[in-house]
């Protein structure tokens, strides 16, 4: 009986959760979004080889993470470390300002999750991406 | 003589064995701690021909690190009455090292060298008596073996070797003096994180260290010659840099008394500094003079990341005095000397900088800072100089004058303060008239006739967000413009922007010549309610523009009626009569006007009033006259823009028919 509950309180949730997201559109684009698309889309070049190597990942919360700077030579692990936190800036802005277009600032959470799931699905082979409990994996 | 050895191995352990006939067996406890571990040992002692030890350790571990099966042979044991020896040993811990170990139990001296493949590692001694001292040679011995003696939080050596002399004076079976001369080369070493690193370096150490009542009196010099280090967030590179230090050290912390630190580069800062335990950094006193600003800024660009400062290009020399007590700041000397400081953004340039800031944490004092000459966001700056009160936390400038192109900014009243961990910083201000042709050249608009000039109320930053109390005006266009409620938040990221613009009696002649638009005679008033800009790009406001009122020629070129009619994006010029348009070459109107409220990406457009299916924009009045209508009441706010740069880019050729 017990666990009958909790299933269905656990299934509820997902409801609710999953109404608030089918009606958060996650595409808006206003021109600060226009913005950090553009910014984040210019650092790529110089990220995708931190992901190639294994020297950045992608975490489960929907940032990026330095995960190995020992991959990195030492002249470039001080940008590497720059890079990563600019990234996370632009990352956490983008999730804001999504909320703020939908008109619901209290989205912000739910829409972090679903882009964290999408960046893991679109990461390409070989790169690391990060487990619920927090382990990291080769894709 | 066996009677002796056999002392000697009791001495060493507890052991329970096995004696037959010319052989010995035994098997030790071993040792259980939780640095090192030594389990499972067994040996055989062999004295048929010669004496032969063979032991067997099954479990050797030492921080975590853990060999197995690990063996030491000794074919032949030299057994004298005051001497034991092994002169061609070999222990095996997954590589074979030959071992050679000399010991005298009666003056408890001893000599023990191992030697695996291209390395030396040799330590000797004696461990009583007044002369008590251990000695350490090392020769090309490879420094990744001593990972395993390190705590696991802090960096490993990974390659490298080190060769040197270590000599250890012993009291009290305690270590009471030390000093060395090591010498490293190729080194690298890592932490887990990958954040404390060094690569391909090359040093020298000498130091030399005494113990005394509770801690240690220290002294030494470390020459750096090549190779890179990176210490989060701070990365070194290149060689010739040298530290010379003295001090104490011990379970307190660390103090160093002088130091003399040598950048190569950069230059030369004295300093001295306490380290307590648990606390951090307590005092340091830092003076650095005549160092170059250029290398310095590169050593520390990475702590400026995210600011104004995180990309500039610096050239010049500065002196740098800084004390530290109780864990804060209480004292900064800077000083300036014709520095020239760059943004590689573009946004800023400053030439020919000489500053002088005297800071106290508790004390007021003055400063100063001048400069040649410059540029803000492509604005050419003057020569200027700033007069500046220090306070702690707070800074004031009463009065600066800036030249900008040929005008002049003037700030009264600056005043800055640290709020918790930020600055927030307000100022009044007034620019003397900058003519509007040399300010659009400088800023690549259209060249604009008019000046630039008016009082500035009260400029605030706080919190990320930039207002401006009160309303800034401009005299452009032979009116006036007015904004007022001026909101930027977030100026150095994504800045948003809102604001209230009112503009009074623009000479609309002037206007359209600008913009190349075609002509209209008259004047124009316009309101910009709500305005709000997300990275410069409007997202809503809702805006009017119509005649001013008053009498004045309004006059409305055949140009600008077809500019206009196309602006309305088809079907705007119903009303013209074709015929007309062809015969005059101006016609006169009595008013005109349009609106557009903008919400998400559209504009919806209004005119001075309604018309049957639309609304009027310009309505005719005199001979001939003229009324241009529109029709379309949302227009995507992209196509109108695409429209007004075609058409004010005079390559619109509208087709009258």
């Amino acid at each position: 009986m017990t666990l009958f509950r909790q299933l269905m309180a656990a299934t509820a949730l997902a409801a609710i959760a999953n109404v608030a997201l089918a009606a958060a559109d996650i595409e808006v684009n206003t021109p600060a979004i226009n913005q950090i698309k553009q910014s984040m889309q210019a650092r790529n070049a110089q990220l995708a080889p931190l992901y190639g190597s294994g020297a950045v990942g992608l975490t489960k919360d929907g940032l990026v993470s330095l995960r190995d700077a020992n991959a990195v030579p030492l002249a470039q692990r001080a940008q590497a470390n720059q890079l990563v936190a600019e990234e996370n800036r632009d990352r956490s802005q983008l999730y804001k300002e999504i909320a703020r277009a939908n008109s619901h600032p209290e989205w912000e959470g739910e829409i972090r999750s679903t882009f964290a799931q999408r960046w893991i699905d679109k990461a390409q082979g070989g790169w690391y991406v990060q487990k619920a409990g927090g382990d990291w994996v080769k894709k | 003589m066996l009677q002796r050895l056999l002392a000697f191995l009791l001495l060493l352990c507890c052991l329970s064995g096995v004696a037959s006939g010319q052989e010995l067996s035994f098997t030790l406890a071993g040792v259980d701690h939780p640095m090192l571990k030594v389990r499972d040992i067994s040996a055989k002692l062999d004295w048929r021909d010669k004496v032969a030890l063979t032991a067997r350790i099954g479990e050797l571990g030492w921080q975590g690190k853990t060999w197995r099966n690990a063996r030491f042979d000794c074919p032949d044991m030299q057994i004298y009455s005051a001497h034991l020896s092994c002169p061609a040993g070999r222990l095996d811990v997954g590589e074979p090292i030959r071992v050679r170990f000399d010991y005298w139990p009666a003056s408890q001296k001893f000599s023990i060298s191992l030697a695996p493949k291209g390395e030396q590692w040799q330590a000797s001694g004696q461990l009583t008596g007044p002369q008590a001292a251990l000695l350490l040679d090392f020769k090309g011995a490879r420094l990744a073996r001593l990972g395993a003696l390190l705590p696991a939080d802090m960096p490993k050596p990974s390659q490298g070797r080190v060769d040197g002399r270590l000599r250890i004076g012993l009291a009290a079976r305690q270590p009471a003096t030390m000093s060395g001369r090591l010498t490293l080369r190729e080194l690298a070493f890592a932490d887990a994180s990958g954040l404390h690193a060094g690569d391909k370096l090359a040093a020298t150490l000498d130091f030399d260290a005494s113990r005394q009542n509770t801690g240690w009196r220290w002294q030494g010099r470390l020459d750096w010659h090549s190779g890179e280090l990176f210490w989060n967030p701070l990365y070194l590179a290149g060689g010739g840099h040298a530290l010379n230090a003295s001090g104490r050290w011990g379970e307190a912390g660390l103090a160093v008394e002088h130091a003399e630190l040598r950048l190569a580069d950069v230059g030369l800062a004295r300093a001295s500094l306490a380290w307590q335990a648990g606390q951090g950094l307590q005092a340091l006193n830092l003076d650095a003079s005549d160092v170059a600003l250029g290398p310095l800024y590169q050593l520390f660009k990475p702590l400026l990341a995210g600011t104004a400062l995180a990309d500039l290009a610096v050239a010049g020399r500065g002196d740098l005095s800084l004390a530290m007590a109780s864990g804060q700041v209480t004292r900064a000397d800077i000083a300036l000397r014709d520095a020239d400081i760059v943004d590689n953004q573009q946004r800023f340039l400053l030439k020919a900088v000489n500053a002088h800031l005297p800071w106290r944490l508790d004390a007021p004092t003055e400063g100063e800072i001048t400069m040649a000459g410059g540029e803000l966001l492509k604005l050419a700056l003057g020569a200027t100089r700033i007069p500046l009160r220090l306070n702690g936390w707070q800074a004031d400038i009463e009065r600066a004058v800036l030249a900008v192109l040929d005008g002049r900014l003037e700030v009264h009243d600056f005043h800055a303060e640290k709020a918790g961990e930020a600055w927030q910083w307000r100022f009044q201000g007034a620019l003397e008239p900058i003519s509007m042709p040399r300010l659009s050249a400088a800023l690549g608009w259209p060249a604009m006739k008019g000046q630039l000039a008016g009082t500035i109320p009260r400029v605030a930053f706080a919190d990320q967000t930039l207002t401006i109390d009160g309303a800034l005006q401009m005299q452009v266009f032979d009116g006036t413009v007015e904004l007022k409620d001026l909101r930027l938040y977030n100026p150095l990221g994504i800045p948003t922007l809102s604001a209230e613009l009112d503009m009074r009696r623009l000479d609309l002649g002037l206007l359209t010549d600008t913009f190349s638009f075609g002509n209209i005679q008259g004047r124009l008033d316009a309101h910009v309610a709500g305005l709000e800009l997300s990275n410069w790009q409007p997202l809503r406001f809702d805006a009017w523009l119509r005649s001013s009122p008053g009498d004045y020629p309004r006059k409305i070129s055949q140009k600008a009626v077809q500019n206009i009619s196309a602006l309305g994006g088809g079907g705007a010029v119903a009303a013209v009569q074709k015929s007309l348009l062809r015969v005059f070459e101006n016609f006169r109107y009595s008013q005109l006007g349009l609106s557009c409220r903008l919400q998400n990406g559209v504009c919806h457009m209004d005119g001075v009033e309604p018309a049957p299916g639309g609304y009027v924009i310009v309505k005719g009045g005199g001979l001939p006259a003229i009324t241009v209508m529109g029709y379309n009441r949302q227009v995507d706010w992209q196509d109108l823009l695409d429209r007004l740069k075609r058409i004010t880019q005079d390559n619109l050729s509208p087709v009258v028919k």
